[in-house]
């Protein structure tokens, strides 16, 4: 299958997520009791507020002709206005993604950083003490909710120790990776957990593979073997588990934004829902399904890179 | 020259005979038996916290305030002077609750609709997987933060939430065991045998195909429980006074310079939940495997 | 003349199961022997054996003497030259054998840089030339294709190829057409043969089928249960088997002058790794068992230069066989 068929097809499938998408949050809007006006606007709006609102939003126009504008404005890119804020959604979500892409990234990275030399110690020994210490570490990660690992940190770290700042976002490129370093440290014990029993397992089947033996009985050193055969499988599988697992990375990086005081989409989010700002709630989620997707394509994009059994 | 006689089974090692191989596989493992253990011991501070607890869960105390762990206070005690230890007890009930609501529903409705689906196949099946192709995509936490926040914070509201998207998951899985049953022969002996689907369904496939499910619904307590206290921690699940784990937490995090133990403490009850019921799952998951 | 590779009293054991046990063969420079015999006669065991490619679990004694050398006992650094150097393995199944996400040139290149320090511009060269010689056309180019891009045969004389890279004096060959069709098969063993001839190279090679071993082998060694049954040259084996086991597996083999007659197979299943029955193995099959058949294992005795067996009853059978 050629290449560009299969990315062609991933972008038309982000397509359809985000229509699907918006559909959903058209749908859950309308499904409000009530005026949509008066919920997004709630004890803050007078009678005529609300009228005003209803006719921006083109309320009393029927439903189908409602759900067209709706998809018109998605595509133009105009994701309403923030009514806390009275200003568009999007540039509010151009001012606080910047962050919140940042810290997604650091934590990717330290993530990888923790999981893979973890799991290929694990995998060389498996049923050793290491592999043991390795497991129940990867169990307990699990077992903790990223904001509690974050206030773990906090408190030993911030608090207690004062190595790093407590909270909020630096005033520059090395600030902010200063700042963001516990954060992106928490998201990635979370994150790092999940790859790794992952990793673990396809490691251990990758050295159990008899191209494995093979190479082993050309009399190539242990080094070239592992470095350059299973390291280049292994990475493959690594790539998938990434793709497959980016939910939770996103989904995590919501809390930590909120336990750390960044001022990022995930935070944003939270902030939006306990002020009734629908419009923000429901520009965010569209927003969040697109950066989920646009890591697919990435995943498969650097797939096929890695496989040559794709794409030919 | 006199021959030995060869012994009767001159295996190289007779390490282990074989009955109690046999005896040795049908035993639950060490894992699920410490993970049985835990959730036993949670069920019971849940079913008896009165007994459990030492103290009350909203008795104040004005005269113990913000006090670290001490005998008196094993855990600690909060702003308000409460006994941490028992209001953490006391949140088991809630937090199992969680563990249960949230998968009950989505257990039972998505693993009949995925049996259904999956037998249908067809356009159904499509629509289906375009439905979770879109569940995937956006993140587990965020789409019920959304719900959420069209329905407004609380526990039932988070049950309803909750348990809107998780049946995908249920859902998907049986009908992957039932789409590898279908193929097996005995459900076409059935449809030539004249059974209705309905029939096939519940009678053949599921029964075979049920314990996937099963093992995934007890680590799926755990990722419910874990995403229940993260809404309680962020205010939209578990409403004050109640006492849920994550909450709990959440009144600890102003307080982290002066008194860690008020985060601490619950939050090691949600590892403890989460270990334990995992043990278990992978547990029963082995001991199954090791059966067939 | 001495035997390049002598194979003294190997066992192998996994857990309680003894897979290989005390087996003995030469194999003399330029000869191929086949090791035959049926699943689980330990025929692949033996073979991965000699270059101690087993698992860390098995358990291996015995000796195995290349040019003099013990090969149980060579430190890991010598083993690893001679893996791939003076004795390489071709594997059953080439698709798993080979590393899918590397070119076939590169796999070759990496066992050339290994053992003879080419690289670069020579070493590719040597690949293509490599490539040439196992038969795949349009050498050069086809350096670049990866596994998956070559039909079964190819894929197999490429996995032959890599073996061949550093001029090995021995080629373990296990089971090399087993995953193939009757005609490729045909083209890999002439290959192989061909390349015996003008590498000067001795070939093991293990199967479960007659027919190869008839077309093939200059020598063989039958396994059944994990022991040598008999040895000898191919003409004598198939002309005067002097095992019950030889004769029973000559005969099973469908003749076209058998048409529309019963098919001759050895009655009963070979014994369970786990129980297996003290005296001659074969003995609960045998229709020349005796009761001196069932008490000890009989030892492998020779009959005549280079015929031994392991047959108590090698006269009876040797005349029913005439």
């Amino acid at each position: 299958m050629h290449l560009l068929h299969i990315l062609g097809r991933r972008v038309l499938q982000i397509l359809a997520t985000v229509v699907l998408v918006a559909v959903l949050m058209f749908a859950l809007m309308h499904m409000l009791p009530g005026d949509p006006a008066q919920v997004m606007l709630g004890d803050r709006g007078s009678d005529a507020a609300i009228a005003q609102l209803h006719r921006e939003l083109g309320l009393d126009r029927p439903m189908p002709v409602q759900f067209w504008e709706f998809l018109k404005r998605i595509v133009t890119f105009n994701l309403g206005e923030s009514v806390t804020m009275r200003v568009p959604v999007v540039r509010l979500v151009a001012e606080r993604l910047p962050n919140t892409l940042m810290l997604t990234a650091m934590a990717a990275t330290l993530a990888l950083l923790i999981a893979v030399p973890l799991a290929f110690v694990a995998a060389l020994r498996p049923g050793s003490k290491a592999d043991g210490a390795i497991r129940a570490f990867s169990q307990v990660s699990l077992s903790m909710p990223v904001f509690y690992i974050g206030l773990v940190l906090l408190i030993t770290l911030a608090a207690g120790l004062r190595w790093f700042p407590v909270g909020g976002i630096g005033a520059g490129f090395f600030q902010d990776l200063y700042y963001l370093f516990l954060p992106a440290l928490t998201l990635a014990l979370s994150f790092s957990a999940i790859l790794l029993r992952n990793l673990r397992g396809s490691l251990i089947e990758v050295l159990q593979a008899e191209f494995v033996n093979f190479a082993t009985a050309k009399g190539l050193r242990r080094r070239v073997v592992l470095g350059r055969h299973v390291l280049r499988n292994a990475s493959i599988s690594t790539v998938t588990l990434f793709g497959l697992h980016m939910g939770s990375l996103v989904g995590g990086a919501v809390i930590t934004e909120t336990v750390f005081g960044i001022p990022g989409i995930g935070r944003l989010m939270v902030d939006s829902i306990f002020s009734r700002d629908y419009a923000v709630v429901q520009g965010l989620t569209m927003v969040l399904a697109i950066m989920v997707s646009v890591v697919f394509l990435a995943v498969d994009a650097l797939q096929a890179l890695l496989d040559p059994r794709i794409a030919t | 020259m006199s021959e030995a006689v060869a012994p009767a089974i001159p295996r190289a090692d007779a390490r282990e005979p074989i009955a109690a191989t046999a005896q040795r596989r049908a035993r639950p493992g060490r894992g699920m038996i410490a993970g049985a253990i835990i959730i036993l011991v949670l069920i019971a501070c849940a079913v008896f916290p009165d007994a459990a607890a030492p103290y009350q869960p909203n008795a104040f105390d004005y005269r113990a305030l913000l006090k670290p762990p001490s005998l008196a206070h094993p855990f600690g005690t909060d702003n308000f002077g409460r006994d941490v230890l028992s209001r953490t007890i006391w949140a088991t009930q809630i937090d199992l609750q969680i563990a249960i609501f949230g998968t009950l529903f989505p257990a039972i409705f998505g693993t009949f609709a995925g049996a259904l689906i999956g037998y249908a196949g067809g356009i159904v099946d499509t629509l289906f997987r375009r439905l979770v192709d879109l569940f995937i995509t956006i993140p587990f936490l965020v789409l019920v933060i959304a719900i959420v926040a069209v329905l407004g914070p609380g526990l039932l509201n988070m049950y309803i939430a909750v348990s809107a998207i998780n049946w995908i998951f249920y859902a998907r899985l049986m009908r992957a065991e039932v789409i590898a049953q279908k193929r097996r022969d005995y459900s076409d002996a059935g449809r030539v045998m004249g059974y209705g689907a309905a029939r096939i369904i519940f009678r053949h496939l599921l029964p075979n195909a049920i314990t996937p499910s099963i093992i995934y619904w007890m680590t799926d307590m755990a990722l419910v429980i874990l995403l229940g206290s993260s809404l309680g921690y962020l205010g939209l699940g578990a409403q004050p006074p109640t006492s849920e784990w994550g909450v709990l937490i959440a009144d600890g995090k102003n307080f982290m310079t002066t008194a860690w133990w008020m985060s601490i403490f619950p939050g090691m009850a949600i590892v403890l939940a989460g270990i334990g019921f995992s043990l278990l799952g992978d547990g029963v998951a082995i001991w199954l495997g090791r059966r067939k | 003349m001495t035997a390049l590779l002598s194979v003294r009293n190997l066992s192998v054991r996994l857990g309680p199961v003894m897979a290989v046990q005390d087996v003995s063969f030469d194999v003399e420079p330029g000869e191929v022997l086949g090791l035959v015999g049926e699943s689980g006669s330990g025929k692949s065991m033996t073979l991965r054996a000699i270059l101690r490619l087993l698992p860390q679990a098995a358990d291996v004694e015995g000796a195995m003497l290349w040019r003099g050398r013990d090969l149980a006992a060579l430190p890991e650094p010598e083993l690893r030259q001679l893996r791939g150097g003076e004795i390489a393995i071709v594997f059953q199944e080439p698709m798993t054998a080979l590393d899918p996400v590397l070119t076939v040139g590169l796999q070759i290149t990496e066992s050339l840089a290994e053992h003879l320090g080419l690289r670069g511009r020579a070493a590719r060269t040597r690949a293509a030339e490599l490539l040439d010689l196992v038969g795949i056309p349009d050498a050069r180019r086809r350096l670049g294709s990866y596994p998956h891009e070559f039909s079964g045969g190819m894929r197999q004389r490429a996995m032959i190829a890599i073996a061949l890279a550093a001029g090995p004096k021995l080629l373990l060959a296990d089971e090399p057409t087993t995953a193939l069709d009757v005609t490729i098969q045909d083209q890999i063993l002439k290959l192989l043969l061909r390349l015996r001839a003008e590498l000067s190279m001795s070939v093991i090679l293990v199967t479960h089928d007659l027919g190869i071993v008839a077309e093939t082998c200059d020598r063989v060694a039958v396994l059944y249960s994990g022991r040598v049954m008999e040895t000898g040259p191919v003409e004598t084996i198939f002309g005067q088997p002097a095992h019950a086991y030889t004769l029973g597996l000559i005969n099973s083999v469908p003749q076209a002058s058998d048409a529309r007659q019963r098919l001759a197979a050895i009655p009963g299943m070979p014994p369970d790794p786990l129980a297996i029955p003290p005296g001659c193995r074969f003995a609960p099959r045998c229709g020349f068992v005796g009761p001196d058949c069932l008490t000890r294992q009989p030892p492998l005795r020779a009959l005549a230069t280079g015929h031994a067996t392991a047959c108590l009853h090698a006269d009876a059978v040797m005349r029913k066989a005439a």
